[in-house]
């Protein structure tokens, strides 16, 4: 990892909430802060894990991470720019910078046009190659996706799942990011299937020098991919690390009962363990820790005072009151 | 483990489609012990769900159970008529499933949908219902249940509503548990949380469970034994045990090599190569020969049987052939 390079992604205090209208009239308003005060940077080259269960802001995380939503606060910086402040020529450099992939490849692809299409768009709308040399590039694409150039006439319904999310990954990899953003890129598929799938990505970022911000409810592929992983609880993160030192040595309590409900392959050690309680939700956020009525080391100081993100190892970072 | 609750033979379920007649499960034979744990694993369109409702006759049309089959205790399911089956389901066997929203009635309170079993089988007054409806959900770990009875399903939220399916499917102590990806659409924190319900409440009522999931590790951590399925067929059936320790199909190898681990991150995957086939397009002989790196002569022509396997349990390859 080149320490002194520019990340491809600098998130500063980075917020974001929704208005949500609720009784049956609409006319009650509760503000519910989907991410509050995030910090991650991703460097060149490097893969970020983002993990967390549903509810806790991952996607929306995501979605403001490649300018596609703007934040209520802080900022965003795609190699140094700001996708929110700057001219149309500077928006322009933003599909150069960081690509998004998605869970669902057959939302995300049109279903009316082939898939050749739908890869070379990037490279259509920067313009520059003439349509032979469109048509080679895509064909280039696909071989490094594991299609075959052919593919390029067929429709997103002719595809399986695995098959589609590779040519998502394709139209990502078009102008060359320094950063795809994968939301959840693998939970649709089936166990043989997202192996391939997992096997790709790792084998692009060797090839290409890409960086990942990788985000999944799955520990287990998040661990196998990332370089350093950020875990989330209702919009914030509470523990950020080494990947290796995340999993041998998680710090948060939160982390700690997430990695033990991931249930084993060791038939020995029955019985996935629990956490008490269901996740808030995120328009009633708890007052001080938000983990705290979950959490079994929960001290009085808990409920009133939030805990700071802070480095208890070098490079490891957790939200508890108990570890600083 | 005890006698034999269910025993399923020789059970084939067919789709009419314009393309032809798909089989979706092909010939299966499995038995599950009362208050065993069979897990049947295997991934999307293997046909494991759609074995789950033939069992107890619940094929959505076009599909059509062809022959086979399925012996709950010297009843014969699919033998009886519709009305008979009607009350096998609701009183010896009950199912749930992934999604709790679609299985629950959303203009019913819970207390109307959990009391309804004891009413309809158990001729209980309403009163009576709704008393022993209030003590299950109090048993399945909602808070306050007396509160709950009134309160319909789309005010729950995911996990509370797979506790009330798993409340109104014990509330009459079947013999039978069918449990579709009960926890799937959970999440990790909460699935382990209503596993360990359901297993504790089906042992003290003596339930048996046939879990249907793709997910390995809930196999590991609940089943007693699994079998694994592949394009309809049964391929591998083993006590869970001896089947962690070294599965004997290359189908289940190669599930198993395909998963990253939290205890060994980093390991290059080994995937299973192509993809499961459609079943209007089955490759002749086994199924999984395209698929599979141990493939030789007799494989692309000739379909195994389920060959019986030294330490217990069947697997359905030629490699365990005499």
């Amino acid at each position: 990892m080149a320490r002194n390079d520019v990340p491809v992604l600098e998130l500063a205090g980075l917020s974001r909430s929704f208005v949500s209208r609720e009784g049956v009239f609409r006319r009650r308003e509760r503000i519910v802060r989907a991410v509050s005060g995030v910090d991650l940077a991703v460097a060149p080259g490097e893969t970020v894990g983002l993990v967390g269960e549903s509810g806790c802001g991952k996607s929306t995380l995501a979605r403001m991470a490649i300018g596609l939503l703007p934040p209520s606060a802080g900022t965003v910086r795609l190699g140094g720019l700001d996708p929110w402040d700057g001219g149309a020529a500077e928006r322009k450099r933003l599909p150069r910078l960081a690509q998004m992939i998605f869970q669902d490849p057959y939302s995300s692809l049109n279903p009316r046009l082939p898939v050749g299409w739908t890869v070379a768009e990037g490279l259509r709308a920067a313009g520059g190659l003439s349509a032979a040399q469109r048509r080679e590039r895509v064909a280039e694409l696909l071989a490094q996706v594991g299609l075959a150039p052919e593919h390029a006439r067929r429709f997103p319904h002719q595809f399986s799942g695995g098959q589609r999310q590779r040519v998502a990954i394709a139209r990502a990899l078009a102008l060359s990011p320094k950063l795809i953003v994968c939301d959840e890129p693998v939970s649709a598929l089936d166990v043989s299937v997202q192996a391939q799938v997992i096997n790709l990505l790792a084998d692009l970022k060797a090839r290409h020098g890409l960086a990942y911000l990788f985000i999944s409810h799955d520990l287990a592929v998040v661990g196998h991919l990332s370089d350093r992983v950020a875990v989330m609880y209702l919009g914030r993160i509470v523990e950020l690390a080494p990947a290796a030192a995340l999993y041998a040595r998680a710090a948060h309590p939160y982390t700690r009962a997430l990695l033990a409900a991931v249930p084993g392959l060791d038939p020995g050690r029955r019985r996935p363990a629990g956490l008490a309680g269901e996740t808030p939700s995120p328009a009633a956020v708890p007052t001080g820790c938000a983990f705290h009525p979950r959490c079994d080391q929960a001290e009085p100081r808990c409920a009133e005072q939030s805990p700071a993100l802070t480095e208890i190892a070098p490079g490891h970072f957790a939200r508890c009151l108990r570890l600083t | 483990m005890g006698q034999t609750l269910l025993r399923v033979e020789g059970l084939s379920t067919v789709f009419e489609t314009p393309a032809g007649p798909l089989t979706a499960v092909d010939g299966v034979d499995l038995t599950v012990s009362r208050g065993e744990v069979v897990a049947v694993v295997g991934e999307s369109g293997c046909g494991k769900t759609m074995l789950a409702l033939s069992i107890l006759g619940l094929v959505p049309s076009p599909g059509r159970i062809v022959s086979g089959r399925a012996a709950l205790g010297d009843t014969d399911v699919l033998a009886l008529p519709e009305s008979r089956r009607r009350l096998v389901r609701g009183k010896r066997a009950a199912m749930i499933f992934q999604e709790p929203m679609t299985a629950l009635n959303p203009v019913l309170t819970i207390g109307e949908q959990v009391a309804e079993p004891l009413r309809v089988h158990a001729g209980a007054s309403r009163r009576e219902s709704l008393a022993a409806a209030e003590a299950m959900l109090a048993r399945v770990g909602l808070p306050d249940p007396g509160r709950q009875l009134g309160r319909y399903p789309h005010e729950l939220s995911g996990g509370q509503r797979q506790r009330v399916m798993i409340a109104m499917a014990l509330m009459l102590r079947p013999e039978l548990l069918i449990a579709d990806e009960p926890t799937t659409a959970l999440d990790v924190t909460v699935q382990g949380q209503i596993l360990s319900l359901m297993l504790d409440l089906a042992r003290d009522a003596g339930t048996a469970i046939l879990l249907v999931t793709h997910n390995l590790g809930v196999v590991a951590q609940t089943a007693d034994r699994v079998a694994v399925m592949y394009a309809g067929r049964l391929v591998e059936e083993a006590r869970v045990d001896a089947f962690f320790q070294g599965p004997a199909h290359p189908y289940s190898r190669g599930l198993l090599a395909s998963l990253p681990r939290l205890d060994d991150p980093g390991r290059r995957l080994t995937p299973v190569p192509g993809m499961v086939p459609s079943l209007a397009a089955l490759p002749t002989g086994c199924h999984f020969h395209p698929r599979c790196g141990e493939a030789f002569a007799p494989c692309a022509d000739n379909a195994p049987p389920l060959f019986e396997l030294p330490g217990g349990g069947q697997a359905r390859c030629w490699l365990h052939g005499a």
